[in-house]
């Protein structure tokens, strides 16, 4: 992914200026109003949390009743902050590497505005006890059409930018955007037809749905992830991406099994019996893009460790494509058909949904949001100390939740599978690690308070103005995204 | 790699699990074959587990308080786990009144409903045969399994004494108290219809619609054979009842 | 920048491509769906059927032992009897009690 033209020309410098003015608004506002949807699922997902070892918490207030509020987590989480966070990150990547300006702004600004109002209206009916009922798809049945609508209304033009973009080179972060688009409503809509519209067995109802929820990260929070690595990786460090044919591999890897998964819930249903097992093979091999993956950003960005340290963009898509690896072999480990009798009703399929929701989409998202927010506002992030707390503190949340769910469930799991041992015995060994993952969510809600505030004084235009941008180490004479009024790529000030 | 090649790449590689797991399954699904008793049996004609309740509407209220994601109705196969093996989940042991009754979940359980709720985890137990144990449990009180659920709903930890062989359950359960679904109102003028719980002086609980339509959901909850046996072609637990006795 | 790749028209058509495969897999999905929904044998439908069987058997094998036309003679020959004969009041029993 070689960049075939100087990129400190005045000509691309001043189109790269202009993409960034002209998709400023909506981008701000996906990734402000995403960031405070993250907060608010961080809270309802300590309740939730919370009131498996600690049942009393709350009783009084039947809006956060269990079960409606471990929905209504799942449900802002994904939809409050994941999909918005992806559309950020979506709209700016799609038009700078086609080198197209936003003309729409104004429609997808006025539809993410939308697309809130009907998060909103569903998760406050998940909240009031009138959700759809269907595990995965909580929301109720109209709000699904609408979601869909407002999605094609925001993404239809990075699709068209693509089409006409510039000749050349079509690099592979675009390749994994025009997939996820794409795979997005493919998913969406089929499994709103066949859950909702089509009569069937109700098992194939929860079948369906659950194959919805799992191939919703492998084939739209993944790949939106992966296209914001390697475009910053590359772009931060000034080298090309390590390997073209690794990447080509991976994709492909990805999309051929990332369409198989999620059916695994359902091990053991009078189903088809080979679903379950395709959805855990899946799974299983999903190690497979994650180990080419991760050896290409990696090595792309291996001997430049200090940029990695420095730039907090850098630093959160490293750690979010190692977390990448690590959910690779976590999810290897979780679904071989052994390890599926104790953990296919436990914690640990929460704690593999955290890590690669948190671990590797967040994560990326981060250093995406701390790259792109500086470009847009053409203003620089305020303070090192709160992206540092932000780090440390979200790397230290999210090993929590997942060790902890991951043993807990293993633990839960064997006192199930051992049928000597009473249910209540296993029950309150396994809560001891319920406090732990309630704790873990207690971190990472003080890390994306210090985010959401942060974010909020850049969107206020309160960032510092300047072009030498905030750094995570020490004070450098020369700064490594290049010389002074040029923030945008190292290559020209590599050693 | 061309667009076109790209985008052929794309469909084909979701279109073949698009077909293979989602349409074709559902397709299959949607029209299982009945199964029937053979030939010989004391019993004859199609094999449908019956329910007794309000199955419909419990059920989509049981979807909506969330009750799946600490509860599973799945009594898998002995490959995929112990469940038949766990304590009157899959169904009663034999006694001198009955024979073995345990059997795993079959796909007609789920008739009547919308979506099955297989559940996401065992925070609690499974609730295939919870009405099954109920009325085992309270066999010889005097305590309903209606009155006994709508207690558990709104106060599990309220039991007081309330002992299954050894364990003293109300104590340890850890359900979370669901007070939503009941409307407190003054006892005197209210009328009859209060449950048989206390609260504070003076006041009485009335189920609300939903409450009733979740209790009597929960209350069906019979998945094994007792009064039903396995036709010989489902009966994969050489235990469970095959014949009436 | 190349100008022949970026109009109006090309914009246009590349809307309506980008409509069409975000919308490939709603219209395969309603295309297969009258293939989905063919057949549906469902346990209570057969049950039903098994029950109006068993009904029809013994309708039929009622129908086969009466003789409806000697039921017929009979009951019209009745059925003049009573349009013929007059109506006599019945004498009231004494009170035994």
């Amino acid at each position: 992914m070689a960049e075939t033209t100087s990129t400190t020309e005045p000509n691309d410098v001043a189109l790269r200026a202009s993409i960034d003015r002209s998709l400023r608004h909506p981008v701000m506002f996906f990734f402000t109003s995403g960031a405070v949807w993250l907060a608010l699922a961080i809270v309802l997902g300590l309740i939730a949390s919370a009131k498996k070892h600690f049942p009393e918490l709350l009783d009084c207030l039947s809006f956060v009743d269990a079960g409606r509020v471990d929905a209504a987590h799942l449900s802002a989480l994904i939809y409050g902050w994941g999909v918005q966070a992806a559309f950020g990150m979506i709209i700016w990547l799609m038009a700078r590497l086609s080198r197209k300006e936003c003309s729409n702004a104004g429609t997808i600004l006025a539809v993410g505005h939308l697309w809130n109002l009907f998060v909103m209206i569903g998760v406050l009916s998940i909240m009031a006890g009138k959700g759809s009922g269907i595990a995965y798809m909580e929301f109720p049945i109209f709000i699904w059409p609408l979601l869909i609508f407002c999605y094609l209304a925001i993404t239809i033009w990075s699709l068209v930018q693509f089409q006409v973009r510039d000749a050349g080179h079509v690099y592979v972060s675009q390749w994994y955007l025009l997939a996820g688009l794409l795979w997005f409503p493919w998913l969406a809509v089929s499994a709103f037809l066949f859950v909702f519209v089509f009569e069937g067995h109700p098992l194939m109802a929860t079948a369906i749905a659950s194959w919805f929820k799992g191939s919703l990260f492998f084939l739209f929070f993944l790949p939106t992830a992966l296209a914001s690595a390697y475009y910053l990786a590359p772009k931060v460090t000034g080298r090309p991406v390590y390997s073209y044919n690794l990447a080509l591999f991976g994709f492909w890897a990805l999309a051929c099994l990332g369409p198989w998964a999620g059916m695994q819930k359902l091990v053991g249903a009078p189903i088809p019996q080979f679903l379950p097992y395709m959805g855990a093979a899946a799974m299983v091999l999903i190690l497979i893009p994650a180990i080419s993956v991760g050896l290409n950003i990696l090595k792309t960005v291996y001997g430049r460790q200090e940029i990695v340290a420095e730039s907090p963009s850098l630093r959160f898509t490293s750690s979010g494509i190692v977390l990448f690896v690590a959910y690779g072999f976590l999810s290897f480990f979780l679904h071989t058909v052994p390890a599926m009798k104790m953990t296919q009703f436990s914690y640990s399929g929460y704690g593999l949904d955290i890590l690669g929701l948190y671990g590797v989409f967040s994560l990326c998202a981060f250093g995406a949001i701390y790259f792109i927010v500086p470009r847009i506002t053409g203003r620089e992030w305020l303070s090192r100390r709160f992206i540092s707390w932000h780090f440390f503190f979200s790397l230290y949340g999210v090993a929590s939740i997942v060790i902890c769910a991951v043993v807990g469930g293993i633990t839960q799991g064997q006192g199930i599978e051992d049928v000597s041992q009473p249910f209540a015995t296993m029950a309150s060994r396994a809560s001891q690690y319920g406090w732990g993952v309630t704790i873990a969510w207690a971190f990472l809600l003080f890390a994306n308070l210090f985010f959401c505030l942060h974010l909020l004084l850049m969107w206020a235009r309160l960032g510092r103005r300047s072009s030498h941008p905030t750094l995570l180490k020490g004070h450098h004479a020369e700064s490594p995204h290049g010389p002074e009024g040029e923030i945008d790529n190292i290559g020209s000030a590599s050693a | 790699m061309t667009f076109k090649a790209f985008i052929f790449g794309l469909l084909a590689s979701f279109g073949f699990p698009w077909l293979v797991a989602v349409v074709i399954p559902f397709s299959k699904m949607r029209s299982l074959e009945p199964v029937r008793y053979e030939e010989g049996s004391k019993l004859s004609g199609v094999f449908i587990p019956k329910r007794d309740g309000r199955i419909t509407e419990g059920s989509k209220v049981y979807g909506q308080e969330g009750c799946y994601h600490c509860h599973t109705q799945l009594i898998r196969p002995s490959y995929a786990g112990n469940d038949v093996f766990r304590d009157e989940w899959a169904g009663l042991r034999k006694t001198a009144d009955h024979a073995d009754t345990r059997r795993e979940t079959l796909a007609m359980d789920f008739e009547g409903e919308k979506v099955a709720h297989i559940g996401l985890s065992r925070v609690g137990p499974d609730l295939s045969n919870f009405g099954r144990r109920l009325e085992e449990n309270l066999k010889g009180t005097d305590m309903s399994p209606e009155d006994w659920t709508y207690q558990h709903l709104y106060n599990p930890r309220g039991l007081k004494n309330y002992r299954v062989g050894s364990q003293d359950l109300a104590e340890r359960s850890s359900c979370p108290a669901k007070r939503g679904l009941f409307k407190v109102v003054d006892s005197s003028g209210a009328g009859g219809g209060l449950l048989p719980i206390e609260i504070e002086e003076g006041k009485g609980l009335r189920p609300t619609d939903r409450a009733r339509q979740l209790v009597s959901y929960l209350i069906s909850l019979k998945k094994d054979t007792l009064g039903q046996p396995l036709p010989e072609v489902l009966n994969r637990n050489p235990q469970a009842s095959t014949v009436e006795e | 920048m190349d100008h022949t790749r970026d109009n109006p028209l090309k914009r246009f058509t590349a809307f309506w491509i980008a409509i069409l495969l975000v919308a490939s897999f709603g219209i395969a999905c309603l295309i297969v769906r009258p293939i989905t929904h063919a057949r549906v044998d469902s346990a209570v439908k057969a049950a039903a059927d098994d029950r109006r069987a068993i009904r029809a058997q013994i309708d039929s094998a009622q129908e086969q032992k009466i003789n409806r036309t000697s039921l017929d003679k009979a009951l019209q020959s009745q059925a003049q009897s009573l349009l013929t004969s007059k109506p006599t009041p019945v004498k009231p029993q004494a009170a035994s009690q």
